[in-house]
């Protein structure tokens, strides 16, 4: 990005809430050649005009403080069908299963990627932590929900003390493309809940911060992989307190029809620097997944019905088993939903003084 | 690609604060006046404001308006407010933002070096002065409606602050004016969940123990925002953060609000007829209010002001809504 563009255009996404603004033009500074798309989030982090794209798209007034999407860039080879940095408005994450769901969603109904009317397509991406398929079902010639597999997802810890100013509690870390601390909402007296929603964000950024500020997650290969990204915060439900949207009732019919168990869980997860996932979090759901899978609460065959604060939910089950630095690790595979919310064309005023923007939570 | 709707926007802001302005898509609300359009469009319509303001297309502190065929032959505009809270009669940094989107849009006849617009509001008729330099929007200035200081040295008991001194005036809204000295709370952003609790708890201690009601328009009864002033504020020069029902900073320093505080100087003696008065947002952003002549408002010492502010256009969009998606009115935390 030699120069800042006049205009860029957008396509946005809802993933179960949560937002997913789509850059699809070439962004030029993110098209060296020979490249991976773990390398080109490496210079997208040391590019002053990807940032201020980056800061653009997700400050007011054009974003807000929750605002997350991503850059197509080119795949790291042809066995993908595209490549995406992702964002939010502290930086560019790793991995984003919300925006993987959101992607397939739109590769499809953009015609990007041929999809029958009634079948599943399967859409590549690279991100940076890894090659995802998002495998998008399509009836009736519309799409009715995503799911993707991660990459391969593992319990890091567990029962890690985390010494808070007024108490300690113990939280596991897993792994799902991203590092998260899990533990209840009830372990520091709060629900997954709006009436609790400014708690929860102090609360989120708290334990993550002491977690990494005393090293307590470092990823074993990668170290650009290191840290906690968020914390997730639980809730058990009970069937009844679950979703009613209809690829949830579908799996958890054809997980009930052959034998399996149906867990049901409300989470929030406070990311980065105190974002709210409004979806049930797809790189956090897969994190529990393999939590779940290494506790033997969640066995093949079973389903993890993983509801958000906001009520939507994504469905999740180990599709295998592997080993990932050395460890027991799992390959989660995440169904959710994303719906078209709009297209906008964002320009940049020369007289306008708060550019790129501000943020005010 | 399917939609239930398509609704064209001209999305800006005024000084921080966001105006989504819908130039197409909806069509001509039903009502005889824009006041009765409002009325019918909160009985009627109200998903299409927060499908609108609400998330995932907009966001705790969105703001718009909606434009419409004017209902009265004085008018260029019709204009419906809308918020995340619901639709005001009238919205002083809306306005600005309209204003500059009708001359930047070619929507009114431009000429320079003002060109004059006359929105047809909810509130009755508003005047914006537009000052156009090569086509640009480069400040509005409105003449806001009768304001007045409904009383000074108020005292509530407010839980977790004690007694908390205020004053309150009127500038289209009622605003409590506050010290943020006399609360304790320093004015940093790194304070802002405290300001806002104090914000939010005085103005329902207020509308429980003291509540207001304008002498003429008795339906208007309620303190919905906080001006909370920072140290050092003068009669010239206030910072403030505006805290808003049910939880939000605005983004620019508020045209109402302006009004307001200038009502509340002018009936402590400390600002003039004529006297520019600059009036800072919690982001650094700023309104520049004057006081065109003294009035009454029902047998009270009142004032007329004005306020000028800037309005920047940031895109274009299209706002879509899938036949199957669950949020069909969008969603709030």
């Amino acid at each position: 990005m030699s120069s800042r563009p006049e205009r860029v255009h957008t396509v946005d996404y809802h993933t179960g809430g949560e937002p997913f603004r789509i850059v699809e033009e070439p962004q030029p500074a993110l098209l060296g050649e020979g490249l991976s798309v773990l390398d080109r989030r490496e210079v997208a982090l040391h590019d002053p005009q990807a940032q201020w794209l980056r800061a653009l798209l997700c400050s007011e007034p054009r974003g807000h403080a929750d605002m997350y999407g991503g850059f197509v860039v080119p795949p790291d080879d042809a066995g993908a069908h595209l490549g995406v940095l992702f964002w939010h408005k502290d930086g560019f994450s790793t991995a984003c299963g919300h925006g993987t769901i959101a992607l397939g969603t739109w590769a499809v109904e953009s015609g990007r990627v041929p999809a029958p009317a009634d079948g599943e397509s399967e859409v590549v991406i690279d991100v940076p932590s890894g090659r995802v398929a998002a495998v998008v079902r399509t009836a009736g010639g519309r799409v009715v929900s995503a799911r993707f597999r991660n990459v391969a997802s593992y319990a890091v810890a567990r029962a890690v003390t985390v010494d808070l100013p007024d108490r300690s509690v113990s939280v596991d870390i897993g792994y799902g493309g991203a590092m998260y601390a899990v533990l209840p909402a009830s372990a520091v007296g709060l629900r997954v809940a709006s009436a609790d929603y400014t708690a929860l964000i102090a609360r989120g950024r708290q334990i993550r911060d002491t977690l990494n500020a005393a090293g307590a997650a470092q990823h074993r290969s990668d170290p650009r992989l290191s840290g906690i990204y968020g914390t997730i915060f639980t809730h058990d439900l009970t069937p009844d307190q679950g979703s009613s949207e209809p690829h949830v009732r579908e799996a958890v019919a054809a997980t009930e029809a052959a034998g399996g168990r149906v867990l049901w869980q409300r989470n929030v997860t406070v990311f980065a620097d105190g974002e709210v996932d409004r979806s049930p979090c797809g790189s956090g759901t897969s994190a529990r997944v393999a939590l779940l899978a290494a506790a033997g609460e969640l066995g093949d065959g079973d389903l993890l019905v993983h509801s958000s604060i906001v009520g939507s939910t994504f469905t999740a089950r180990v599709a295998g088993h592997t080993e990932a630095e050395g460890a027991v690790a799992v390959i989660p595979e995440v169904t959710g939903t994303a719906y078209r919310v709009g297209e906008s064309t964002f320009t940049v005023d020369p007289a306008d003084p708060l550019v790129p923007g501000f943020v005010l939570r | 690609m399917r939609s239930r709707v398509v609704y064209h926007a001209v999305d800006s802001h005024t000084e921080g604060m966001p105006t989504r302005v819908i130039t197409g898509g909806v069509g001509v609300l039903p009502g005889a006046t824009m006041s009765e359009k409002r009325l019918r469009f909160l009985a009627e319509r109200d998903d299409l404001r927060t499908l609108l303001m609400y998330e995932p297309r907009g966001h705790a502190a969105m703001s718009g308006a909606i434009l419409q065929p004017p209902t009265r032959p004085d008018a260029d505009w019709g204009v419906l407010y809308i918020e995340v809270s619901g639709c005001l009669p009238m919205c002083g940094h809306g306005t600005i933002g309209v204003a500059t989107v009708l001359v930047e849009t070619g929507m009114v006849a431009v000429s320079e070096p003002e060109t004059v617009i006359r929105l047809d509001a909810p509130a009755g008729l508003v005047t914006a002065r537009v000052q156009v330099e090569d086509g640009r929007a480069v400040a509005v200035t409105l003449d806001n409606v009768a304001s007045y200081c409904h009383a000074l040295d108020e005292e509530v008991e407010v839980e977790g602050f004690g007694r908390v001194r205020y004053d309150i005036a009127y500038g289209g809204n009622f605003y409590a004016i506050v010290r943020l000295e006399d609360l304790g709370i320093p004015f940093e952003r790194a304070h802002k969940q405290r300001m806002l609790d104090a914000g939010l708890a005085i103005m329902d201690a207020i509308n429980t123990e003291r509540p207001v009601v304008h002498p003429e328009h008795p339906e208007i009864a309620v303190c919905h925002h906080v001006y909370l002033e920072a140290p050092g504020s003068t009669a010239a020069h206030s910072r403030h953060a505006m805290a808003i029902h049910p939880g939000w900073f605005d983004r620019s320093p508020c045209g109402t609000g302006t009004s307001a505080r200038m009502a509340q100087l002018h009936a402590r003696g400390m600002l003039d007829v004529g006297a520019d008065f600059v009036n800072e947002s919690f982001i650094g952003s700023r309104f520049i209010g004057r006081i065109r002549e003294v009035t009454t408002v029902g047998g009270r010492p009142g004032i007329l002001p004005s306020v000028t502010g800037r309005a920047w256009i940031t895109g274009t969009a299209q706002y879509l809504l899938d036949p199957s998606d669950p949020y069909p009115a969008g969603f709030l935390l």
